[in-house]
């Protein structure tokens, strides 16, 4: 892997550019570093050298073509998709996913996946279609999609994780605003007390829960969110990874 | 019992010769928290019941003791979902002292999760293996889901 880089003291260095794949054993912290500074790729492993991930997103950069790849952590046929319209059918579609990952799920496990979820479903609803003039106020304004706006989520279960991916078709998430969320939530804390909403805690939450975490942004059209959660928190890996698809 | 709203409650008992605010449900943004202030000072919290907290939920929480510099304030009973935001959100427990957190151990044997109340004392020393049978299987030997100094991250 003659091109991977890795840099973790990224405090002096200048801006690097976003199609670069930064490897070792990066923590959370020096993570949001990073992409503050612009990393659009990160893979967190003791296995600089060879980590399969890692390889993964460096192949795709060079060839240019990651719009349909999967990582090994992302099922091609996920055991259960759905669709989401309204602000008031959150809590019913978390439940039914906790009920279908019930086998899959210690009890610390199940919270994790709900509180993605639940953060992953209220972004898109409130700040996924603003585009289109969807703008709540407060999150206890009613929010309903007209068909065909959606919102589509995914999840599957395996002994060894959850994967889940949340998908808005406003496409308003963009890593500049991924950026903003990190700084505010690991740099400028006192932000968001003061932000009475869109201060980027949902994301900073799942951030910090997701083992894998991948983002697809398309402007205009379509804002994906997808991850991993192993079930046991002892793995140190991670990875993140943000596609700008044009 | 005091009901804020159907998906969060408080009630005040007795616990030791201490007066303890139970919470119970689930801390979001249709949490009304002022009425807390009506049970008096000191104010401590057992976070056993609380099942969920969000973001907007956090904010709230966070937004409220910063309002009440004055009230000495513990935590005890602090599950996992609480455990997880004092680790993510510092000014959480802004000058709230915690006095007691629940660990989540899995059982090596059947992976069944146990919750291990550990008090203040044994932060620091929060031990990777426990010597305890499972509740499940009855065979000894539990381990922490995570990292002993990561989920205690939150020590100051």
């Amino acid at each position: 892997m003659p091109s991977a880089q890795l840099k973790i003291k990224t405090e002096a260095q200048s801006f690097p550019p976003a199609q670069k794949v930064f490897i070792g054993p990066i923590t959370r912290i020096e993570s949001a570093r990073l992409i503050l500074q612009g990393a659009q790729h990160i893979h967190s492993t003791p296995n600089v050298m060879n980590d399969p991930l890692a390889l993964q997103t460096q192949n795709w950069i060079q060839s240019s073509n990651h719009s349909s790849r999967r990582y090994s952590w992302e099922p091609a046929f996920p055991q259960f998709a759905s669709t989401l319209r309204s602000s008031h059918r959150r809590k019913a579609a978390i439940e039914e996913i906790t009920e279908h990952l019930a086998p899959y799920t210690s009890s610390s496990l199940k919270e994790n996946i709900q509180l993605i979820f639940e953060e992953l479903f209220t972004n898109a609803l409130y700040h996924g279609y603003r585009k289109l003039g969807i703008c709540p106020e407060t999150r206890t304004d009613r929010v309903e999609l007209s068909s065909p706006l959606r919102i589509d989520f995914q999840y599957h279960g395996t002994p060894e994780g959850i994967y889940f991916s949340v998908t808005d078709h406003g496409g308003a998430l963009t890593f500049s605003d991924f950026q903003r969320s990190l700084n505010r939530c690991y740099f400028q804390k006192e932000m968001i007390e003061a932000k009475p909403t869109g201060a980027g805690l949902g994301l900073y939450f799942i951030f910090e829960t997701a083992t894998h975490l991948k983002i697809r942004s398309k402007a205009g059209k379509m804002t994906q969110v997808s991850g991993w959660v192993s079930k046991r928190h002892l793995s140190p890996d991670f990875s993140f990874n943000f596609f700008s698809l044009g | 019992m005091q009901p804020i709203n159907e998906k969060f409650k408080f009630e005040q008992s007795l616990r030791e010769n201490r007066k303890i605010v139970l919470l119970k449900g689930t801390i979001d943004e249709d949490t009304l928290l002022d009425g807390i202030l009506k049970l008096g000072s000191p104010l401590v919290f057992d976070f056993s019941g609380v099942t969920a907290i969000n973001s907007c939920g956090v904010r709230s929480w966070v937004n409220f003791i910063k309002s009440i510099p004055h009230i000495p304030i513990a935590y005890e009973h602090c599950p996992v979902v609480v455990v997880r935001q004092l680790n993510m959100v510092p000014s959480f427990n802004g000058h709230a002292k915690v006095e007691s957190i629940y660990a989540p151990y899995i059982c090596a044997n059947c992976d069944t999760e146990t919750q291990v109340l550990i008090p203040k004392e044994k932060f620091s020393e929060l031990a990777p293996k426990l010597p305890l049978k499972c509740q499940s299987c009855q065979k000894e030997g539990l381990e922490l889901d995570g990292h002993p100094k990561q989920y205690t991250a939150f020590i100051k």
